[in-house]
């Protein structure tokens, strides 16, 4: 057909291009974070550029500068990110090249093709952040970018009409988006599981302790992992998260062993056997943080002699992983080698730390558990201050830490105290990790931050073997039973413990934040899990099962048969236009007639048409007439055509019948 | 306001009247009579004696119109057809004879043989709907209609009107000749000439003058404004037709429709109507494609909205 749209070689209307400009800014702008700040800025040059030249046509690129222009943005993805990582540069040649669109938009048909691969951006996006707030708002701009869509198609967009096609787009596209969420074929590596190169920000325990480290993640609030009890609870004070193990320390820095071979023999309380669940939060890391000391890890992930646990490769996404453990155990075992590291000590020690230790040891000698609770004392009755803010260390930090500013957080007390222990021939080792947690009571678990990092001690005594020491503890007992959450920080960075009576407003806010953390647990296990797993069970359940390994074949042959199908429909149903609804009426008609078998040329008029029609179906005559008569009152006629002509002429057209010519012989 | 159906039914009584005069010749009469309720001029382009003096003959009769006829020769002069100043020796100053063209239906006989000269003075004249001369205007009578023939143009002594003129004319009509039954009812029955004589007028210049009025108020909608410019713009861009249709021809060619709409009792145009007057109204404009004419392309180019 020669004309089919007016509109679409019509420009724009600057609110129109405007809007789009817009929303293509609103869904690139968080790239800023996935693909760096070139590829960004290039994007928003161009959008600039076009909203410039809606004022001001003239200034859009001729053909020369545009093939320029492309080169340069091609230039800039190549030189700003590595070609290796697919994802990445494909999003960023995506979004580059969808600004250079926008220089070379001058119609309305320009913009639709915009707007496609708006939604295409929306997808990239999802290749780096699936977290339900972020899906919330790119589905609000998928939703405008339908809205953007509705608005083209008309001369001149009424705000209703807009609103009503784009709720009716949206509903007619959710339940059909449900569908294929349930039932389309997923493969084993979902599609937002793509390897990323450790490009992001690393939070989380680094396997190594400088002093300081960790008192920057104790402001944190990031969610590390959340847990979920299946049978019992352990108390509060048990909930140690065991992660890296240190053993070795050079005045400054503690840092772990390569510990060979698989975990020692261990003594255990049968009935301490916990078992829940970890959802890790993608920590770009390797480690995994069982409740201590863990008794039974899943599959990809495998336990060592320091009782550490670890993934084969860095964890970029959220998953969860099945445990047990056990929360009274006894680790009887001290091999040569760990008694040399647990007693190893830098070169240089703080000569009022060592002369303390051996003070310590000369009161109780061979008593090892003497010296570890005069120790405990010694932190307990001085005057030490726990605190997120210890200042800088001058000099030797431990000395500094014991005798001069007396004031530290966890990792200082837990080095100090080994340091003082390995002095008086104790083997000691620190263990990293988190401690306590916030439970939720709408999600039923309990909640890990970045801000429960903690560390403490493992002492090795002759009856009872490695013992867990927590010096915190010592200082700051609410730190280990409340945990960090229920604190808050004093003007100095001094922590205080509230009490339980905090007030309404805290009450409130910590419940709001249960909610939110509820919600975004429940978009990670019924949206972002749902794997073939999830499918399968899915599918046992609704009795689908029974087709077993052919499961698979059978749902992408039902999902390509869904598609065939869909596409049929469309194919089928009526070419809307714009505008008239008596002339859809009239395009239906057409489209019967042919049906019938009656091919009518498009520059047939409607008398031409009735007449044509009534010759090839005599008996209809009166039916045509009326509805042929119908339409042109209605298209051509002086009045103007209300909703009940329009029902009317409708029912005009539903009694139609037109049977295809009978087959001749 | 008269009522449509009369309206419609008297109309059809003049196409009757007219068919029994030239015979078989149904369409090409409807589209002289809808070109005149169109209150446009009306080209016939035929060889000599297929009754293109008959068809205006018998319109006049039967509309009760003033009649002339002048014969188009190579010698004729512009005062031959608007009048001329003439000298008036008793009140001694000059008195303005009018000229042939002051009447209500004007029959120019085979205008391509007048020099362009005198063509122009008529078109003019037909164009302003008024004669000046001397300083003075004399305006031409209500209503007013020409309906000039012309030979074809590969006849010798030709002046063929040129573009600019031809646009002047609302339709241009090819009148051919008689199918082989009905010449055959020609030569059994001898000249329908004779009949005209007899004709008894159906209307006078006043009730044609309202049925003017009532042409061009059918119901014109948006969607068919749509169509008739898809097909204007269609013969600008699309088509092999350089140039296209003029806005006049647009104009002309709502104004046929409506009185195509009318004749045929509808109180609306349609895309049909267009298409029925098409034809007589975008031919001669748009000149024929290989043999094939203009209209036929254009109808087919442009679908029906």
């Amino acid at each position: 057909m020669k004309i089919q749209d007016p509109l679409a070689t019509r420009p724009p209307s600057p609110a129109l291009m405007a809007g789009l400009l817009a929303t293509l800014a609103a869904l690139g702008l968080p790239h800023l974070s996935h693909l760096g700040i070139w590829p960004v800025v290039f994007f928003s040059g161009t959008l600039l550029w076009r909203l410039a030249a809606i004022a001001e046509p003239r200034i859009l690129p001729g053909r020369g500068l545009l093939i320029t222009l492309t080169l340069a943005g091609l230039g800039v993805v190549l030189w700003s990110l590595p070609v290796r990582s697919g994802h990445v540069a494909g999003s960023a040649l995506l979004l580059v090249m969808l600004g250079l669109k926008q220089l070379e938009s001058r119609h309305r048909r320009d913009l639709y093709l915009s707007l496609l691969l708006g939604h295409f951006l929306i997808l990239t996006q999802f290749l780096f952040d699936q977290g339900l707030g972020f899906a919330l708002y790119l589905f609000g701009l998928a939703l405008v970018l339908l809205a953007l869509q509705a608005g083209l198609s008309r001369d001149q967009p009424q705000p209703r009409a807009v609103v009503r096609s784009t709720g009716l787009l949206a509903l007619g596209a959710g339940p059909l988006a449900v569908l294929l969420f349930l039932f389309f074929p997923r493969l084993d590596a979902p599609l937002w599981r793509i390897e990323l190169d450790g490009a992001g920000a690393r939070t989380g325990i680094s396997g190594e302790m400088r002093l300081g480290a960790i008192g920057r993640l104790a402001r944190s609030d990031t969610v590390a992992f959340r847990v979920r009890f299946l049978d019992q609870t352990p108390p509060g004070k048990a909930l140690y998260w065991r992660g890296p193990v240190l053993w070795h320390f050079d005045g400054r820095t503690w840092w772990r062993r390569d510990p060979r071979g698989r975990p020692p023999a261990l003594h255990v309380d049968p009935a301490s056997r916990v078992r829940y669940e970890i959802t890790q939060e993608p920590s770009h890391r390797r480690w995994v943080f069982p409740l201590d000391l863990p008794a039974q890890v899943p599959a990809p992930l495998s336990v060592d002699a320091d009782w550490q646990t670890r993934l084969a490769t860095p964890l970029h996404e959220r998953r969860t992983f099945g445990f047990a453990s056990w929360t009274r155990y006894a680790l009887p075992v001290l091999s040569a080698e760990e008694r040399h590291a647990g007693l190893q000590l830098p070169e240089a020690v703080g000569p009022r730390t060592r002369a303390l230790a051996m003070q310590w040891r000369r009161a109780h000698p061979g008593d090892d558990v003497g010296v570890v609770e005069q120790a405990l004392r010694f932190f307990h009755e001085q005057p030490f201050l726990y605190t997120l803010s210890p200042g800088v260390a001058q000099g030797d930090p431990v000395e500094h830490f014991l005798f001069t500013s007396r004031r530290g957080f966890c990792e200082h007390y837990a080095a100090s105290f080994a340091v003082l222990m390995r002095l008086a021939g104790i083997p000691a080792r620190i263990v990293t990790g988190y401690q306590g947690g916030s439970y939720n009571p709408l999600a039923d678990h309990w909640i890990v931050r970045q801000s429960d990092a903690h560390a403490w001690v493992e002492v090795w005594l002759p009856e009872k073997g490695w013992t867990r020491i927590d010096p915190t503890a010592a200082v700051a007992p609410q730190r280990v039973e409340r945990g960090i959450d229920g604190a808050a920080s004093a003007g100095d960075g001094q922590v205080v413990f509230l009490g339980a009576s905090a007030g309404w407003w805290s009450g409130l806010t910590r419940e709001g934040r249960w909610l939110l953390d509820a919600i975004d647990l429940g978009w990670y296990r019924w949206v972002l899990g749902f794997d073939t797993g999830t499918q399968r069970s899915l599918l046992a359940w609704l009795g689908l099962a029974q087709a077993g390994g052919y499961v698979s074949a059978l749902l992408a042959a039902g999902g390509g048969m869904l598609f065939a199908g869909l596409f049929w429909l469309l194919a089928r149903l009526p070419r809307r236009r714009h505008g008239d609804p008596a002339q859809q009426l009239w395009t239906q008609f057409r489209e019967r007639l042919q049906r019938g078998g009656l091919a009518l040329p498009d520059w047939t008029g409607p008398l031409a048409a009735g007449e044509r029609a009534r010759a090839r179906w005599p008996e209809q005559g009166a039916d045509i007439d009326a509805f042929v008569r119908g339409y042109i009152t209605l298209r051509y006629g002086r009045t103007h055509p209300s909703r009940e002509r329009l029902r009317a002429l409708r029912r005009q057209l539903r009694r139609l019948r037109l049977p295809p010519p009978a087959p001749t012989r | 306001m008269n009522d449509h159906g009369s309206t419609t039914e008297r109309l059809r009584g003049v196409v009757e009247a007219l068919s029994e005069i030239i015979v078989g010749k149904h369409e090409v009469i409807e589209l002289a009579l809808t070109c005149l309720l169109a209150r446009g001029h009306l080209l016939i382009e035929d060889v000599p004696g297929v009754g293109k003096t008959t068809l205006a003959h018998a319109m006049a009769r039967l509309l009760g119109l003033e009649y002339q006829r002048v014969q188009f020769t190579s010698d004729m002069l512009p005062a031959d057809i608007l009048g001329v100043s003439v000298y008036d020796r008793e009140d001694g100053s000059f008195h303005f004879h009018k000229g042939p063209i002051f009447t209500q239906l004007l029959l120019a006989d085979e205008i391509n043989r007048a020099t362009p000269k005198t063509q122009s003075a008529l078109l003019e004249a037909m164009e302003e709907h008024q004669v000046t001369a001397d300083g003075h205007t004399w305006p031409l009578p209500h209503p007013f209609f020409v309906i000039a023939t012309q030979n074809p143009l590969h006849q010798i002594g030709t002046y063929p009107l040129p573009e600019s003129q031809l646009d002047r004319f609302l339709m241009r009509l090819r009148i051919g000749y008689p199918d082989p039954q009905t010449e055959r009812r020609l030569l059994a029955e001898g000249d329908r000439r004779q009949q005209l004589e007899e004709l008894l007028p159906l209307a006078d210049d006043h009730t044609l003058l309202a049925w003017q009025e009532e042409a061009a108020r059918v119901h014109v909608a948006p969607a068919l404004i749509d169509y008739v410019q898809a097909l204007l713009q269609f013969s600008r861009e699309a088509g092999p037709w350089q140039p296209g249709l003029s806005p006049r021809a647009g104009l002309g060619l709502l104004a046929a429709s409506r009185a195509w709409a009318l004749l045929h009792g509808e109180t609306r145009v349609l895309p049909d109507h267009v298409q029925a007057v098409l034809g007589a109204v975008v031919d001669h404009r748009l000149g024929s494609i290989d043999g094939v004419d203009s209209a036929r392309g254009l109808i087919e180019g442009v679908p029906v909205p």
